[in-house]
């Protein structure tokens, strides 16, 4: 979050010079005072405004979302606790995420929430102060199962991230908190026990942030990465104020906690291995935490979006799981410019399509989010300007964000959350708000256009968002939204592709690892159409403290067929197939080398 | 204080220029689902600062009313809205002036600058290109352009601004470090080095020229220089955030008082020029003790370094 400066160049002594010495002096008998009239001023013939900077996209509304949330029957709604006190914590707020937690093959919902603080006025003791795990009815329908599902979290909560750390095939669930963390594994039956202490996941009393899965070491099980903000508690609160307006205090007011890496140890235990690992050589406010193989060489990476300070980081794994931070050499620590960005969420995928993993990080109003293209050997390159990947998004706070394709056109899209972390900006800011419609932004030929009003997002209730988490909610073919608001009930935004006729092809698929990790976090996954290649690779913890994506989504255009896809196992080898259905979800199991069709899904009771 | 009363009377003649027109649409505030609010906090402004504010806004009013012929009046009506954030009335200020003194070089200049600042870098561009041809002496109107141009992606346009425009003084540093990003966009990787090199050898404590001398001479595969222009820039970051930690305890409240203290002598000069001397003593009285406050006052809490924090 790096701060908005005021107008810097209104106090520079330069400006008492112009306004002393620059303008010709009239005489005092000038023209009657006509005070100069806003509407006069809105159409001076003098100023004819020129092309924005991006140019009108080239296809009529081809992205459109509707808002799905009232009939989604979400009752979940977010607090930050608003103590009136202005804690650090309560705009950092929380990501979401999107996991099939029962197996049925529907996507559900997790919801983190925040709690009460010294301060907080109960407000409607009715509300609940618990985070939300919501179930996939089908037909759009979301049911809240959380109490159902032994999980009664009632902590403050900020990050999520789902994994399958015991191997028994369902997907159990990390939460950072402003407090210890927090791991409830997943027995299979719908049901979750709170793992935490039997697992050594506490990890203390601190401000969490992202947090990530990742089988490090290559021995098949998952390993846990969490990043941690900064060394603040109730007790050392520093109240802050702007041009007189009070604001919520930030990462250069305390010092950064290092993050955590746990190792799993494959007994249900993990062991804190940051130091051994070398994650705990640095220290930075983490927020937004995605893990890829930068450079290539088989192993998974980790990338880190720190605020504002220390520049983000990467560590580059050896492939036995100790790390080197190298962000800088890599070109990702900072923008372009050398300045460290205000990173919130942190997003991989391949935006450019020439089979390189690129990054994209959100910012701080007024600067852009920033987008690093891949260059190969492990090298990136600032390709902000060149790709126009901030449009429209200088006067947002950013936060959740996605790179996915949802048009289905093969060319991967962004989706920011926008949303300001003072409830008050308006009052000493008139170029933003607290609540902000978001954005999409699509990628027309390597260049993004903001497309948001023609997607229907100037249409939808305007909230201070935070995480998003993407995936196809519906079953429809399509990637479907959910938006974490702070404060606020959530936003479901469905994907009207499908719905309003849209022909590109796309596929669907879910890996089952069997020397490697289960569900094959960290895999690699080329798929070959025509003339085309798409490369993406199965992240387990993305964006802004959140989760999504573990199901690959690919946009095919106009591609009629898949002629082979190939998939990099970790701790495996690389495996080809070439019977992959498209236009519906696959099921493609390590070793067996044909691809199954997942079962259509059935409406739940 | 002729100042406070003469603005009182003229309320009603400026509310057209000094009302805020939202560059949000109000509706961002409207949320037609029922949902359970949890308590905010309030916006309040603390007493001492909120005073500051509308002395500010009484003078641009009065300024303007008063003085509506004189350039100097609208770059200092302008200068009050834009300093309080306000970036839309100070943009409508100059747009109004323009309208009727389209050679305001000035004016094209600030349009250009308040657009740079909301990230309307094609637009900018329109503006400081107006202005430079008004007046090349605009303040460093060069590399405000060459910035512009680079942000716009005309990369060859703003190469073309910021070489000839490199000169000798301070700001020399800055035009060079945009001509580096400049090149290295053009591929010109020796001639993107030069130019870092170059801003750094005139500011050597040029964070941001370290990084992209790192960057141009790892394009080179001069590995080991590029790790030693890293190892400084990251010296030199480690020093920023120094400095940025010592900046969350500026006294706001003593910087606004002197800024305010300043644009009161600036709207004394203009009344003195206007011929109204008694005007001219009053505001120049009242800069005098707004001055002196700034100096003797108990300021408030002190601020974080910006809007965010």
């Amino acid at each position: 979050m790096v701060p908005s400066s005021p107008l810097c160049l209104a106090l520079c002594p330069m400006t008492l010079v112009l306004v002393l010495g620059c303008g010709q002096p009239r005489p005092p008998a000038a023209p009657p005072p006509t005070p100069p009239s806003a509407d006069r001023a809105s159409s001076p013939p003098a100023i004819v405004p020129v092309a924005s900077d991006p140019p009108p996209p080239s296809a009529a509304a081809p992205i459109r979302f509707v808002d799905a949330t009232e009939a989604s029957r979400i009752g979940f709604v977010h607090t930050d606790g608003s103590s009136g006190r202005r804690y650090l914590v309560e705009p950092l707020s929380a990501g979401v995420a999107t996991f099939d937690y029962d197996g049925d093959g529907r996507i559900d919902l997790y919801f983190p929430n925040g709690a009460l603080l010294p301060g907080t006025e109960p407000g409607d003791s009715e509300s609940p102060r618990r985070h939300a795990l919501c179930r996939n009815l089908g037909a759009g329908v979301f049911g809240d199962v959380s109490l159902a599902a032994g999980i009664d979290c009632r902590d403050y909560g900020l990050g999520v991230v789902a994994g399958d750390v015991d191997e028994d095939g369902f997907a159990d669930l990390f939460l950072t908190t402003f407090g210890a963390k927090r791991l409830f594994r997943n027995l299979g039956d719908g049901t979750f026990v709170d793992a935490t202490e039997s697992a050594n996941v506490a990890d203390g009393e601190k401000v969490g942030a992202g947090a990530t899965f990742l089988d490090a070491d290559g021995d098949g099980d998952l390993d846990l990465y969490a990043a941690n903000y900064v060394r603040f508690t109730l007790d050392n609160h520093r109240p802050r104020s702007f041009k007189g307006f009070p604001v919520y205090a930030g990462p250069r007011d305390y010092p950064p906690w290092p993050d955590t890496f746990f190792r799993n140890s494959g007994d249900g235990r993990f062991v804190d291995a940051s130091v051994d690992a070398g994650i705990a050589a640095v220290a930075g406010p983490g927020m937004g935490v995605v893990c890829l193989d930068h450079d290539d060489d088989g192993d998974t990476d980790i990338y880190v979006g720190n605020d504002a300070l220390e520049g983000n980081f990467l560590f580059e794994n050896d492939g036995r799981g100790n790390f080197r931070e190298t962000a800088l050499a890599a070109g990702v620590a900072v923008n372009r410019f050398g300045a460290e960005i205000g990173s919130m969420g942190t997003e991989a995928g391949d935006a450019d399509g020439d089979g390189r993993i690129d990054l994209f990080v959100t910012d701080f109003q007024p600067d852009l989010p920033v987008l690093f293209r891949n260059l190969g050997r492990g090298q990136f390159e600032d390709a902000t300007a060149a790709t126009a990947a901030g449009s429209g998004a200088w006067q947002f706070v950013t936060w959740g964000t996605a790179m996915a394709d949802f048009d289905n056109d093969g060319r991967r899209d962004l989706f920011l959350a926008c949303g300001h972390l003072n409830d008050n900006v308006e009052a000493f800011d008139d170029t933003t708000a607290y609540r902000n419609h978001n954005l999409v932004l699509r990628n027309v030929g390597g260049r993004f256009v903001d497309v948001s009003a023609a997607a229907g997002l100037h249409d939808i209730p305007r909230h201070a968002a935070r995480g998003v988490a993407c995936d196809d909610l519906d079953d429809d073919g399509d990637l479907d939204l959910v938006i974490l608001n702070s404060r606020e009930a959530p936003t479901l935004l469905r994907n009207l592709d499908r719905e309003r006729g849209g022909t590109n092809h796309w596929c669907q698929v879910r890996l089952r690892g069997r020397q490697g990790n289960r569900d094959g976090v960290g895999a690699k996954v080329v798929l070959h159409a025509g003339d085309e290649t798409f490369v993406d690779e199965v992240h387990a913890g993305r964006g802004y403290q959140g989760h999504f994506g573990t199901r690959l989504h690919f946009g095919l255009g106009g591609h009629p067929a898949i002629d082979r896809i190939e998939i990099r196992w970790i701790g495996g080898g690389t495996e080809t197939f070439t019977d992959v259905p498209i236009d519906r979800l696959a099921e493609l199991t390590e070793g067996s080398g044909r691809a199954v069709a997942a079962p259509g899904s059935s409406p739940k009771p | 204080m002729a100042a406070t009363g003469a603005a009182v009377a003229l309320t009603a003649t400026v509310v057209a220029v000094t009302a805020p027109r939202p560059r949000i649409a109000p509706e961002a505030a409207a949320a037609p689902r029922e949902v359970v609010r949890f308590p905010a906090p309030s916006a309040a402004v603390p007493e001492g600062y909120a005073g500051l504010v509308e002395e500010a806004q009484t003078l641009a009013d009065w300024i303007v009313a008063r003085h509506p012929s004189r350039p100097q009046s609208t770059a200092l009506a302008a200068t009050l809205a834009a300093e309080r954030g306000d970036q839309e009335t100070a943009a409508t200020v100059w747009r109004a002036h323009l309208e009727r003194h389209p050679e305001t070089a000035e004016g094209w200049y600030r349009l250009g600058l308040y657009a740079v600042k909301e990230g309307r870098d094609a637009e900018a561009a329109e503006w400081l290109e107006r202005a430079r041809r008004l007046d090349p002496s605009l303040p460093d109107i060069q590399g405000h352009l060459g910035r512009c141009l680079l942000k716009s992606d005309r990369v060859d346009e703003a190469a073309e601004v910021l070489e000839p425009a490199i000169g000798d003084d301070r700001g020399g540093a800055v035009r060079l470090f945009h001509l580096g990003h400049a090149r290295l966009r053009q591929e010109k990787i020796t001639e993107a080095r030069a130019a870092f090199q170059g801003a750094i050898d005139r500011a050597p404590t040029y964070t941001g020229a370290w990084y992209g001398l790192a960057t141009a001479l790892a394009r080179l595969g001069l590995a080991d220089d590029a790790e030693r222009a890293r190892a400084e820039f990251r010296r030199l970051k480690s020093e920023d955030a120094e400095a940025a930690a010592r900046n969350l305890s500026r006294d706001e409240g003593a910087r606004m008082r002197r800024l305010l203290a300043g644009w009161y002598a600036a709207a004394g000069r203009i009344a003195a020029l206007d011929g109204n001397p008694q005007d001219a003593q009053a505001l120049l009285s009242r800069g005098a003790m707004v001055d002196k406050s700034a100096s003797s006052s108990s300021a408030p809490p002190p601020t974080a370094a910006g809007a965010g924090h």
